[in-house]
């Protein structure tokens, strides 16, 4: 009998310590309709950016990288999305997190591709770790209340010729609208975040 | 007729050591499709599956890969290690494969064919993001471990410990 109960318990702990060190790996992050802790970056373009205080009702936070291939073919795509819906009281930040991408890099970039919305620094990737970002590009919405409302892709292909699923614009429109968001989370494949 | 014959045969001899040779330089790299992901789980048996995603333009993946190919050589008796690239098929022979045989890749690895990427991160991992570099643990066929991010030869080698107890 006790040998039975030695063998249960063996089974039981290799469970919960395979169970744990899965969950070890895989920290659970903000899910949807999380509230969201506030930050405040202080610019290299002298500004400060407070999500309390974005004055929107909806701000699309953008983790993107001035080298990541999987962020370059959106440069287009995204600031036409942008010019749409910042008059529709969306803002968009691009939060490059990457501790091998400096603040000059981002200048340049920003400067080569003409994006209508700022791209802040998160020193010490603060802000990625806020958020759980794995990866560039990888967006989040948060509405007025600092709630969070999606997470995910900007679509479900870096080639634009392939797209099916334009998954950020189409959450922003039921937003808009009042509507509850269909499909409030989407994953793609991007570049790890080189964090510090 | 005689001399159309032995150049046939000269040719067959000449591609065949070509495959081959290739073979042998770890140049072998085949299309990852849902069933060909669902064939390896079936041939591994009681193996641990470690696999990798990974791409030429991401830089830490390409910092973690010599130690990732030495820590799957040195414990290929009790798992298998299948890489996965994530590369544009038009780069797969000018950038992916150099890659790999400068590596000394010398088994047969995979690139992403699956239609959706999305569908690809589901079968792996619903919980994943698709942030590479990668490495998930397998134990008949099931997920028992992740790793995000760059690895060392002793973080790989500490989660296979784990995996293998």
């Amino acid at each position: 009998m006790s040998k039975l109960k030695s063998v249960i318990f063996l089974v039981l702990l290799t469970f919960a310590l395979t169970s744990l060190s899965y969950s070890a790996e895989n920290p659970s992050d903000l899910k949807i309709g999380d509230k969201v802790s506030d930050f405040t970056i202080k610019n290299f373009d002298g500004n400060s950016y407070s999500l309390s205080n974005s004055g929107r009702n909806y701000t699309v936070i953008m983790f993107w990288s001035t080298q990541c291939p999987n962020v370059q073919p959106y440069t287009s795509r995204i600031n036409t999305l942008a010019n749409e819906y910042m008059s529709k009281g969306v803002s968009f930040w691009a939060v490059n997190s990457n501790s091998s991408e400096s603040a000059d890099d981002i200048k340049a970039h920003l400067s080569a591709k003409g994006y209508p919305f700022p791209e802040l620094k998160d020193e010490n990737n603060v802000v990625a770790d806020l958020f759980g970002a794995q990866k560039t590009p990888e967006v989040f919405v948060v509405d007025k209340n600092m709630t969070l409302v999606y997470h995910g892709r900007i679509d479900n292909d870096r080639d634009e010729s392939k797209v099916t699923s334009s998954d950020l614009k189409n959450a922003l429109d039921e937003l808009i609208a009042g509507k509850p968001v269909s499909k409030s989370t989407t994953v793609s494949f991007g570049c790890g975040i080189k964090r510090k | 007729m005689k001399k159309v014959k032995n150049l046939i045969l000269l040719s067959t001899i000449f591609i065949a050591v070509f495959i081959s040779f290739n073979i042998a330089n770890g140049q072998e790299i085949k299309p990852l499709k849902e069933d060909v992901l669902q064939q390896i789980f079936k041939e591994s048996n009681d193996k641990i599956v470690i696999i990798n995603l990974w791409a030429h333009w991401c830089a830490p993946c390409k910092e973690e890969f010599p130690d990732l190919v030495k820590f799957g050589k040195a414990n290929s008796d009790d798992s298998r290690l299948i890489l996965i690239s994530l590369d544009e098929k038009a780069d797969i022979e000018t950038k992916t494969v150099p890659f790999l045989k400068k590596n000394n890749v010398d088994f047969l690895s995979y690139y992403n064919a699956f239609d959706k990427d999305e569908k690809l991160i589901t079968l792996i991992d619903k919980n994943w993001e698709g942030a590479i570099p990668s490495t998930f643990f397998f134990k008949n066929g099931k997920l028992v471990k992740s790793l995000v991010g760059k690895q060392t030869e002793q973080q790989f080698k500490k989660a296979y410990d784990e995996v293998n107890q």
